[in-house]
């Protein structure tokens, strides 16, 4: 069977996802300018530790070999180690993305022990000044801090998450770099305008000759780099990138919410593409299997204004998320394209009418992204 | 590895990974090193399961009915498989052989998100 005709099925779905992402709590200690979930605040309607446990009784019986586990910060919730080890003890893998704030010497002993773990660190920038412009005052130090612990306690090769943005393009060598003295794996993902990034997104994505960059540094480096296959839009430019060259939402991707809510994927949480809840009768497998909103999605997508570009097939007009956040038709190019066809029409965009989050969660004193880097003395 | 021709060879599946059926065959996660590997052809699927129970590959693919014809693409996919440890060798006592490497770093990690 071709690759071809391999991504075709993929598209039409399959019966469990391959990468889901759950995010356990709306609540964290930080704020940062592109939270794609507007996180900060808990949920009162949280999943309890019980429903938490079922859920994962449910994938396991789906089985879904491992999970994404996100948030907010999810170990803030107090019963993370429980669900970590409920899950990790059901042969469901967990890959849990964090702040680092919450990993002290002894915690990342703790997780040193555990077999099917991955930990990914996130950190926006190679110095304080880049990275805490967007995370936050002082969280360049919460995330280097923990890597020294796991590093310490033997952790393996940890991932450090870097999401890439017009101020950090020039460093990817760097954090390249850091990753591998700390024997650890470098993971590089698109920014997406969604959740807070509604509002950061214009001021923080690469601009058009930044993509032609992350483009040629991901063809030399990308074998050895963690994408999440999240740059699949920068296809357009020749040789296809490694990974899948497809959209997963609600294909072989979802996200669950901290409440439960079901959703295409982890970038659009809004009403729009929300498919259910793991708290509806027959649980995420009927969500799944039989949401009319999955199953639209599973449909053959229509190229729409791409259809008279020559690099359709590459691109596949790119992200689904990116364009409903910056306003754009689903079925037109996405706000990154690289031949630059959406330019013209972003302009056009009013951003008034750019669909918010439907959810928001931030703390009520957000950090403004107009606080720019500053020098290091 | 071995200079014993693949067909030769007592397999199974490395008792780290999980296959799931899938309609194009199966998925293959392997928990050691994280690989996600795509089976495409529910053929191998099948043989892939039933190397345990067999003295050789080429017991197996007699066994499952595979005509002749066909034993050396199988061949090659299930060397394939080798390399991305979904199967290796079997321990026995003539041939021990060793256990695949399972620190290396993870190579591929969620898809299409």
């Amino acid at each position: 069977m071709s690759a071809q005709t391999l991504v075709s099925q993929l598209k039409r779905g399959l019966d469990a996802p391959i990468c889901l992402t759950w995010e356990l709590t709306y609540a964290c200690n930080l704020a940062c300018v592109h939270c794609l979930s507007s996180s900060g605040q808990r949920d009162d309607r949280e999943l309890s530790t019980a429903e938490a446990k079922r859920l994962l009784d449910e994938l396991k019986a789906l089985q879904v070999f491992y999970i994404n586990i996100g948030g907010g910060e999810p170990m803030i919730r107090r019963d993370f180690f429980e669900l970590l080890e409920y899950s990790i003890g059901n042969d469901i893998g967990v890959k849990f993305s964090t702040n680092g704030a919450f990993i002290d010497q002894a915690k990342a002993e703790r997780l040193a022990a555990m077999d099917y773990l991955d930990v990914q660190i996130s950190l926006d920038g190679l110095d304080a000044a880049t990275n805490d412009a967007v995370r936050g005052e002082g969280s360049y130090a919460l995330a280097r801090r923990a890597m020294d612990h796991l590093a310490a306690a033997n952790f393996g090769p940890f991932k450090i998450s870097i999401v890439v943005t017009r101020h950090n393009v020039d460093q990817l060598d760097g954090f390249k770099a850091l990753a591998d003295s700390y024997g650890a794996q470098l993971r590089v993902t698109r920014l997406r305008p969604s959740g807070r990034g509604v509002d950061s997104w214009p001021e923080l994505h690469p601009t058009n000759a930044q993509q032609h960059q992350i483009y040629r540094w991901l063809l030399a480096n990308g074998d050895n780099v963690l994408t999440g296959d999240s740059f699949f839009h920068l296809n357009a430019l020749g040789e296809s990138l490694p990974g899948l060259n497809m959209c997963g939402a609600g294909r072989v991707v979802c996200l669950i919410d901290p409440i439960g809510d079901v959703y295409a994927c982890p970038f659009v949480i809004h009403d729009q593409f929300k498919a259910g809840s793991v708290r509806d009768f027959g649980g995420f497998a009927t969500v799944w299997k039989q949401s009319a909103l999955f199953q639209e999605l599973r449909e053959p997508e229509s190229a729409g204004a791409c259809a008279s570009c020559g690099s359709y097939d590459a691109c596949q007009g790119g992200c689904m998320a990116a364009k409903f956040f910056t306003g754009l038709p689903l079925d037109g190019p996405d706000p990154e394209c690289a031949q630059g066809h959406a330019e013209a029409a972003l302009l056009a965009i009013d951003r008034a009418i750019v669909p918010a989050s439907s959810l928001d969660h931030s703390k009520p004193t957000p950090i403004r992204l107009s606080r720019k880097p500053v020098a290091v003395h | 590895m071995t200079e014993r021709p693949t067909l030769d060879l007592a397999l199974e599946l490395d008792p780290q990974v999980a296959l799931r059926p899938e309609p194009f065959g199966a998925l293959a996660y392997h928990y050691g090193n994280r690989r996600l590997v795509f089976m495409k052809h529910p053929d191998v699927v099948a043989v892939a399961t039933a190397l345990s129970e067999h003295d050789s590959l080429a017991a197996t693919l007699t066994a499952c009915g595979v005509n002749e014809a066909r034993w050396p693409s199988f061949e090659k996919a299930i060397v394939g498989l080798m390399e991305s440890h979904v199967i290796r060798q079997r321990a026995t006592t003539e041939h021990p052989t060793t256990a695949p490497p399972t620190t290396e770093p993870p190579t591929t990690e969620e898809t299409a998100a």
